[in-house]
């Protein structure tokens, strides 16, 4: 299904702060905490630069990102989270694995008692659930 | 569907704006539209600058929404070329370089009378430019 290794994967809230990040690969670009933080905001931000720059009616903030030495893919739910998959480029179905990452957020993030809105994910069950996921989609 | 054409020298001075299509007109004045443009530019180049892995090349070519893809170049020396398109054109970055060489070179840094850092407002160039781009076969691709 794929083609290349998946690098990172960063999830944001509705106001562009970062609620979960894990590198998926020991290729990926090692950032701080703090840098962490600063790239997943400017990408939420960059996204809705895009848009209005837009020369169509109707355009939804960035969704892909084809750069020199990795793709991005984004995936903007409705409800105004952000799900970004960094991989190798030429890697293929990242839409539909956000997607499936969506869905185990929904399920384990959302529906424990103990997860706050918008706050950090910090959900055994949900890490467990996504390490099964990106194994399958890498396998 | 070929909608949109910036170009800015290293210092950010948008040189050129050209467009064929635009059904969405700015909100606001058109140098303001130039300037978010290359602010959007600046910015994700740092972040993809510290996104790429360690071992990749920094920089990008294109980035897309829904309804359209942002096309980019820079060049060594700092010119930065924007190619706005549909998203389904897929690979754009031989007509953007092909502009660069084949018309930008020829009528605007070899033509004695331009002072790099103005505006282009040479007609040969804006006639060369518009031939080019109205004979790739994304020009008409999609139109709706």
């Amino acid at each position: 299904m794929s083609g290349g290794r998946l690098l990172s994967l960063y999830i944001n809230n509705r106001s562009g702060g970062l609620i979960y990040q894990r590198n998926l690969s020991p290729a990926a670009a090692k950032l701080r905490d703090n840098d962490q933080l600063t790239v997943a905001s400017m990408l939420s931000s960059l996204a809705l630069i895009l848009q209005e720059l837009a020369p169509t009616s109707g355009s939804r903030p960035m969704s892909s990102l084809e750069a020199n030495g990795f793709v991005l893919c984004s995936y903007d739910v409705p409800t105004g989270l952000k799900l970004v998959m960094l991989a190798e480029p030429g890697t293929q179905g990242l839409e539909l694995l956000l997607k499936a990452i969506h869905a185990l957020y929904a399920d384990y993030a959302l529906k424990n008692p103990f997860y706050e809105l918008d706050m950090p994910i910090k959900c055994d069950k949900f890490d467990e659930r996504l390490t099964r996921l990106l194994h399958d989609f890498t396998r | 569907m070929i909608y949109n054409l910036y170009i800015y020298n290293k210092h950010g001075v948008c040189l050129l704006y050209h467009e064929w299509k635009r059904p969405n007109i700015t909100a606001g004045s058109a140098m303001a539209d130039q300037k978010l443009m290359f602010g959007f530019l600046f910015s994700l180049k740092q972040v993809v600058n510290k996104l790429t892995p360690d071992s990749g090349m920094p920089g990008f070519h294109a980035c897309s929404t829904n309804k359209f893809k942002l096309n980019y170049y820079e060049t060594a020396t700092g010119l930065r070329f924007v190619l706005n398109t549909d998203p389904n054109c897929g690979d754009m970055r031989e007509c953007i370089r092909y502009i660069y060489s084949a018309v930008f070179v020829e009528y605007a840094s070899k033509n004695a009378l331009y002072t790099a850092g103005e505006p282009l407002d040479n007609e040969q160039f804006l006639f060369a430019l518009d031939k080019y781009v109205r004979s790739l076969p994304a020009f008409t691709s999609g139109a709706a």
